[in-house]
């Protein structure tokens, strides 16, 4: 029985090359889900940095130079691991199937993406992107109790554009400690 | 003479595998291309475990302080011209096994990063462990190079 299978393997190597014709040719073969370069989508992308933090090879990397933040993957460094896949919380990066990465030259090897940075209005330090900040907030006003929903929100207007220093600094002055909440009925 | 001579390197270019540190994947990634499924020896490549009689050097695995006097000391024994293919993200930056972020490679107390640390290189292939396919395509950039070069 086994010799059966063994010359029909023969005979359709014979009609089919198991061979590859890989570098005058396309590869053969590219198995579903393979763990390509890991890319940005420029739409679902929102700058919050999780994908470089938890990166096990440290190849992503965040830089704020001025009104920018950039975020790049250095993929002589990555091992495809998807752990930025995993962590992303808005589907902002995923693994590609590209993976004829071979080059001769370094420095030209980085997948990149810009974002704007919001300033503080106090301090003028950069916070965070406006994407991010919107999220935040997004999230936020989501998960929030139904019944000091309209306090958050109003406590969430005072704080827009501050750093959190500088929140910390103003808290008294705008009247935004947790303490009025209990006074709602919120025993959370 | 010495246009044929570089023609016929550039048919047959003789390769010499090199492992510097790591954990060896890439290693047994390269016997994958020597396998009937992806066989590299179609173009021309012959595998030679020999230094002084290769044209290529595949190097894997990043470079401890205490391998680079080795790989320093292979390379200088092969014959001019040379190429370097460093394959797998350790031999291209040091991957996980060193510090810093993104593009700034710190050593550790054993580990100083990519092979391009201890002798220059050619042509970096990415990957943990790269793709046969994607190993072939730098072993093709490094013979399109022999072709041209020198």
């Amino acid at each position: 029985m086994v010799k059966i299978t063994a010359i029909k393997e023969v005979l359709k190597a014979l009609f089919k090359p198991a061979t590859t014709k890989y570098p005058h040719g396309p590869p053969s073969h590219v198995p579903e889900g393979l763990r390509g370069l890991p890319q940005f989508k420029d739409d679902n992308c929102i700058g919050c940095g999780a994908c470089a933090e938890c990166c096990s090879a440290n190849a992503i990397s965040i830089t704020d130079t001025g009104d920018t933040r950039t975020l790049s993957i250095f993929y002589p460094r990555c091992i495809f691991c998807g752990r930025c896949e995993d962590i992303c919380p808005e589907d902002g990066i995923a693994l590609s199937e590209e993976f004829e990465l071979a080059t001769s030259d370094k420095k030209e090897a980085e997948v990149s993406i810009k974002f704007t940075l919001v300033k503080c209005q106090e301090c003028s330090s950069a916070i965070s992107t406006k994407e991010h900040l919107t999220k935040i907030k997004e999230r936020i006003m989501k998960n929030i109790d139904p019944v000091i929903a309209d306090a958050v929100a109003e406590d969430l207007a005072k704080y827009e554009n501050l750093c959190v220093e500088c929140r910390r600094k103003l808290s008294y002055q705008l009247n935004t400690h947790t303490q009025k909440y209990y006074t709602r009925g919120w025993e959370k | 003479m010495m246009g044929l001579m570089s023609w016929a390197r550039g048919k047959s270019p003789w390769i010499a595998v090199l492992h510097a540190g790591g954990c060896n994947n890439c290693d047994i990634e390269v016997l994958d291309v020597l396998t009937p499924r992806f066989d590299v020896e179609r173009l021309g490549v012959l595998w030679k475990q020999n230094p002084r009689h290769a044209d290529i050097l595949i190097t894997n695995g990043c470079v401890s302080k205490h391998s680079k006097v080795f790989i320093k000391r292979i390379y200088d024994q092969m014959l001019a011209p040379k190429k370097v293919v460093a394959l797998g993200s350790c031999a291209c930056t040091g991957g996980i096994y060193v510090e810093g972020e993104g593009r700034n490679v710190e050593e550790t107390h054993t580990i100083i990063g990519g092979v391009d640390k201890a002798i220059p290189v050619d042509v970096y292939v990415p990957g943990c462990p790269p793709k046969p396919e994607a190993i072939i395509q730098g072993v093709a950039i490094a013979i399109e190079k022999l072709k041209k070069g020198d």
